[in-house]
């Protein structure tokens, strides 16, 4: 890729200088993961006060989440991290080759959760462990398990929509590293989409033991 | 390094004309115009539906146009549109937009395409108000209570959406504030020589981006309840709809702080400008607003206190709510003394910032008396309640939005209003707010409930007085609104600084400002309320 | 505005990354993910200890496996470790603060319902006004 194709960047004309526009990016993004924190923890305090309601219900629907599955989703969401990371260091090296391929390796492993997702979802379908009045699981006692199954359907459901979401802001980086110069002083769009994917991140580790590992 | 050559000589209103240019603007002064508008709308609005329910309450029985199902909606839709879209959204976005960058010493917020999307936000959950208006009656009350708002019923479902969106707006805006306020300020502008108005509107941003993504959860996990039947919220299905009032309230006790916190800055504002003198204990005033918010996350359960949460909970919440009364209080106290020995001049603004601290003392101590749980359990659903948050949202927030729009009307638009007619309309105002809601605290405390389409005869006295108030509030708002629109056409041309008042956008800024605020960057050397002390 | 391209290391926005770090992180990351699972996979109903609720125990190591994690991911992916200004990791922190009030304010309405007041919990027959098509029984809730 010539040198020559990509564009400088330039800042914008309310900040004084690179540095004020970079904190204030990176600032931006901050409050934003701290809303979608904010957003996440609550739906995840919702969970611990339906464990605390109806532990039956949990202790007999997580046997029937593959551990597996979901420890395998832990490590494609840890490495897709991991290569985000990488991405913004070689951005800083305007190395634009290797970012390109670490942002598709992140894009790969979170297509991969993805694709697990799918898998136990359909598992799920397949068994009638479905939410509310549609669940027609067999071999369960607790009279509420329908309600664990409706958590994990919510819960994992909103978190697989952030996971697209922080695809489509690798894709945006992506497309932006073939027109823009990423250089050691400008590589904010990498750096707050790498931020954002550790929200995802972030977020899983807390759902998955509640889910999966808890009950 | 400018990416493309702007004209900072003329004024913002003149620089780029055409309607679309307004519509896809960074300026945060037009994103602040076209909130204004739209928020002025949806208040005109709102205050149609309360006008046409204040009419059927004339009479205890029947009302021959407005069955009970109508009543139950136009309560509904004066409640979601006055929240939503018009006491959340309106002094920070319809106010702040424009005066917090130029106070801090910036040429624009830190991320002016963030605020364009607020605006978007704002103007999609307007639409999807309206929507709703379309798709049936939503008569959940604007609180949309489990398992009520369970139903399916589709005007609820569309407002549920409506609110998601407004919550955004709303978040998006805190977080650009912050943002701005921590990078943005001009040479010499330390955080102690900040306005008060920019220091209630930073606090008000924390609430902003902490409360409303639990609102966020809780709209989608309704809508999920709606269509799927979880059994989060659904008590047939295994749900706890007192969990439904703990999600709902998390956010919306902030959200209430949201609301009134802004206003307080506009009312340090406006008492200084109008005393000539320095806020009295502008540290105390600023950390109060500090304060305010990081104790209206811990009391939400005073909501609750007879929704069936358990006693240990009550108590708890009980005794926090009462160190909300601590910085309230301090405000109160401090622009009191800042009054005492200024130089007072009545004009509109300052008759208006009078009216709050009048309005917000009975407002407040209304909301001491309900903190108390023992008073709560009579007092609950009542027209106490009722009465106690008009005095806070409508007493304190909108005659503070009235009021900081009449003093920074000269500097968005360059135009003074006629100061006569200015005056006239706040005295209408005053009188008329005043006997619509005091009745309802009589009322209220003698047991009558709220959102009752009959109520019993002995209370229609005080309904009527109340109606009444209303007509007459209604005749002081229009007056106002006239006058400020008469101004855009015939109103004499405002001088850059006609208060004399020491906050950048009079000293530094121009009226209007020019595109990108000021001619050069300012550097700042004094505080906010450098009035020269005359000593005694 | 005219920016030099050689400018100095401190004066760059942000922190340098440094790959072995990173390396390390990663490794000790998936070390503590692999370390949560073994816990949530002890037998704990084997061990012939009576004398300490092991299923707590359990939840609590896999809860404080996970808020390590949290905090390596915090950072150092998201650079909080390397930033000058301590605001960033002020907002994360608030963050789990409001988080913890909500949660202990709400698990204590839920468990101390009916503590004062027995009659509190007394069974209400009722019948949802919610209809929902279905065939789910709508009888009311056991109460915990």
């Amino acid at each position: 890729m010539a040198a020559t194709a990509l564009q400088e960047h330039e800042v914008a004309h309310h900040f004084d200088d690179l540095e004020q526009e970079f904190d204030s990016h990176k600032l931006g993004m901050w409050l934003f993961v701290a809303s979608e924190i904010m957003m996440f923890g609550a739906l995840i305090v919702g969970g611990l006060f339906l464990l605390y309601l109806h532990p039956d219900a949990f202790a007999q629907g997580r046997p029937r989440l593959d551990w597996r599955l979901g420890a395998l989703n832990t490590f494609f969401l840890l490495t897709g991290g991991f290569t985000m990371a990488r991405a913004a260091a070689f951005a800083q090296k305007s190395d634009q080759r290797k970012i390109q391929q670490n942002l598709v390796l992140s894009l790969l492993f979170g297509f991969g959760f993805l694709v697990v997702k799918t898998i136990e979802y359909k598992a799920k379908f397949h068994h009638g462990l479905l939410p509310g009045p549609a669940f027609h699981g067999e071999g369960f006692t607790s009279l509420h398990a329908h309600v664990f199954f409706g958590y994990y359907f919510v819960s994992t459901g909103l978190h697989a929509l952030h996971v697209l979401i922080g695809m489509g802001l690798m894709v945006w980086c992506l497309i932006l590293s073939r027109k823009v110069k990423f250089t050691r002083s400008y590589y904010t769009p990498i750096e707050l989409a790498g931020i954002y994917w550790a929200l995802v991140d972030l977020v899983w580790l807390f759902l998955f033991p509640l889910l999966y590992l808890v009950g | 390094m400018i990416a493309h050559v702007h004209d900072n000589n003329i004024n913002y209103i003149k620089t780029k004309t055409g309607l679309l240019s307004w519509f896809v603007t960074k300026d945060h002064k037009r994103i602040n115009m076209m909130f204004l508008i739209s928020v002025l709308i949806f208040f005109i609005t709102g205050g149609i539906y309360a006008l046409l329910f204040r009419l059927e309450l004339w009479t205890p029985g029947t009302h021959p146009l407005i069955t009970p199902d109508t009543y139950n909606h136009y309560f509904t839709m004066h409640g979601v549109i006055m929240v939503f879209l018009v006491v959340v959204p309106g002094i920070p976005s319809a106010l702040g937009n424009f005066v917090l960058p130029i106070q801090v010493g910036a040429k624009d917020l830190a991320l002016p395409k963030i605020n364009l999307t607020s605006l978007y936000l704002y103007w999609i959950g307007g639409i999807l108000a309206i929507v709703s208006l379309i798709a049936g009656n939503a008569d959940s009350g604007w609180t949309f209570y489990a398992p009520y708002s369970i139903s399916k019923n589709p005007a609820v479902l569309w407002m549920l959406t409506a609110a998601f969106f407004l919550g955004f707006s709303s978040i998006l805006t805190g977080l650009n504030f912050i943002v701005t306020v921590h990078k943005m300020r001009a040479p010499g502008m330390t955080w102690f020589r900040l306005p008060l108005f920019v220091w209630a509107l930073y606090a008000t941003a924390i609430m902003q981006i902490f409360a409303t993504p639990v609102l966020a959860i809780t709209l989608l996990l309704l809508l999920i309840e709606n269509f799927f039947h979880i059994g989060i919220f659904d008590p047939a299905m295994g749900g706890d709809p007192v969990l439904m009032q703990h999600f709902f309230w998390f956010y919306s006790h902030p959200a209430v702080y949201i609301i009134v916190v802004p206003a307080f800055g506009i009312t340090s504002e406006i008492i200084a400008a109008f005393s000539k003198k320095e806020i009295f204990g502008y540290k105390f005033v600023a950390f109060s607003s500090i304060g305010i918010t990081l104790i209206g996350f811990l009391v939400w359960g005073h909501h609750m206190f007879v929704s069936g949460q358990s006693e240990v909970a009550n108590t708890v919440f009980s005794f926090l709510t009462f160190f909300t009364a601590i910085p309230s209080a301090i405000k109160v106290f401090n622009w009191t003394a800042t009054l005492y020995k200024g130089s007072i001049s009545l004009q509109t603004p300052m008759l208006y910032g009078l009216q709050i601290l009048f309005n917000f003392t009975i407002g407040g101590l209304t909301g001491i008396i309900l903190s108390i749980l023992s008073l709560d359990v009579h007092l609950h659903d009542t027209y106490f309640v009722v009465s106690h948050f008009h005095y806070v949202a409508f007493g304190t927030t909108i005659i503070a939005f009235i009021a900081g729009i009449h003093y920074w009307w000269p500097k968005m638009t360059g135009k003074m209003y006629n100061e006569v007619w200015g005056r006239i309309a706040s005295v209408i105002v005053f009188f008329g707010f005043n006997i619509t809601f005091f009745p309802q605290l009589i009322m209220g405390s003698q047991g009558s409930p709220r959102r009752y389409y009959h109520y019993l005869p002995q209370y229609q006295i005080y309904h009527q007085i109340s109606t009444v108030g209303v007509v007459i509030l209604a005749l002081g708002l229009v007056i106002a609104l006239v006058n400020l629109l008469i101004s855009l056409r015939m109103g004499a041309t405002a001088p850059q600084n006609p208060w004399g008042a020491h906050t950048l956008e009079w000293e530094a800024a121009e009226s209007p400002p020019v595109l990108f605020n000021f001619k050069e960057t300012p550097i700042v050397t004094h505080g906010p309320y450098a009035f020269a002390t005359e000593k005694t | 505005m005219e920016h030099s391209t050689e400018k100095h290391m401190e004066d760059q926005p942000g922190h340098t990354y440094d790959f072995k770090i990173l390396g390390r992180v990663y490794a000790s990351l998936l070390f503590l993910a692999a370390l949560m699972v073994g816990f949530f996979l002890l037998p704990i109903q084997r061990l012939p200890i009576d004398w300490l609720d092991l299923l707590l125990v359990k939840r609590l190591l896999i809860l404080g496996c996970s808020l390590v994690m949290a905090a390596i991911v915090a950072g150092f992916l998201m650079g909080l470790k390397y930033e000058k200004s301590k605001l960033n990791s002020v907002i994360f922190f608030t963050n789990f603060a409001f988080l913890f009030v909500f949660l202990v304010f709400t698990l204590a309405d839920v468990a101390c319902r009916g503590i004062i007041d027995p009659s509190f919990m007394q069974q209400i027959n009722w019948k949802s006004p919610v209809h929902i098509d279905s065939t789910a029984d709508s009888t009311p809730t056991p109460i915990p």
